[in-house]
């Protein structure tokens, strides 16, 4: 779940009560600490052209498992361990921990 | 196989305006099975119309008991199902803890926000006793919290 490579993982909708439009977007997923963002390439792109205000946020692409990363620091450091993984990891261990070894 | 799909809804009340990360509602998991979150949502609850203000809310994966909620019953939307497995929560009136956090939104409150997964593309809950996904304010705003959230989720 979430690894759905550079595609989406989900729809948002909200409005502006200004104007009274519909604010529609899409979502993208960080294939290893499953973090959500607004997809905006456009804004990101102008950022980096300094067409508007504000510091580009790095997204990348890991070429381990082929899914979207968030590029945050604390997930880059973790390495490539895809998100489902993990959650079996987590049960793994939730599971063993009551069991009792008989030698 | 075909899930079981349920709802959990809940309000926020603004007597935990002060805690800037108050849950709103939560998903947890037992050991017996995992949860998929594939919706979510959250709009004002005041009686009156409500004025211009932001709000700040997050998704938050835990793996222990954080918080103090106020238990919900989740709702089968398919009234044949039986019980849901997963246990829901709704209106901390504690701070929970750090941990990994999954998205974050700012949304006004006279337009709310609505969030939908893409099939297979699920927040997953592991199957691990008070695993959880919760959903809070991450700053104390300038207005008065009264916010209704749901969280639609399949088991």
């Amino acid at each position: 779940m979430g690894l759905k490579m550079d595609r989406p993982n989900g729809y948002f909708v909200t409005w502006d009560p200004i104007s009274g439009r519909k604010v529609e977007g899409e979502t993208r997923q960080c294939s290893h600490c499953g973090f959500m963002w607004v997809y905006d390439p456009f804004v990101a792109m102008a950022r980096k052209l300094g067409m508007v205000e504000g510091k580009p946020v790095v997204r990348g692409k890991c070429f381990n498992c082929f899914g979207l990363v968030c590029g945050q620091p604390a997930c880059l450091k973790m390495g490539c361990v895809p998100q489902m993984k993990q959650i079996e990891d987590a049960e793994n261990e939730a599971r063993n921990q009551g069991r009792i070894l008989i030698t | 196989m075909a899930y079981k799909k349920f709802a959990i809804t809940g309000t926020h009340t603004s007597a935990n305006t002060t805690a800037a990360t108050a849950g709103i509602i939560k998903l947890e998991a037992t050991a017996a099975t995992r949860g998929f979150l594939y919706e979510w949502d959250i709009a004002s609850a005041a009686a009156a119309a409500p004025v211009d203000q932001n709000y700040g809310v997050r998704l938050k994966r835990m793996t222990t008991t954080s918080g103090t909620w106020t238990a919900a019953t989740p709702s089968p939307l398919d009234l044949a199902d039986p019980a849901a497995v997963c246990v829901g929560g709704v209106n901390s009136t504690a701070v929970g803890t750090a941990s990994t956090i999954l998205a974050n939104f700012g949304f006004n409150a006279r337009a709310g926000f609505r969030w939908v997964a893409i099939p297979d593309s699920e927040f997953v809950v592991p199957a691990t006793a008070n695993a959880h996904i919760q959903l809070e304010y991450f700053a104390v705003s300038g207005g008065t919290d009264n916010n209704t959230a749901t969280f639609l989720f399949m088991e």
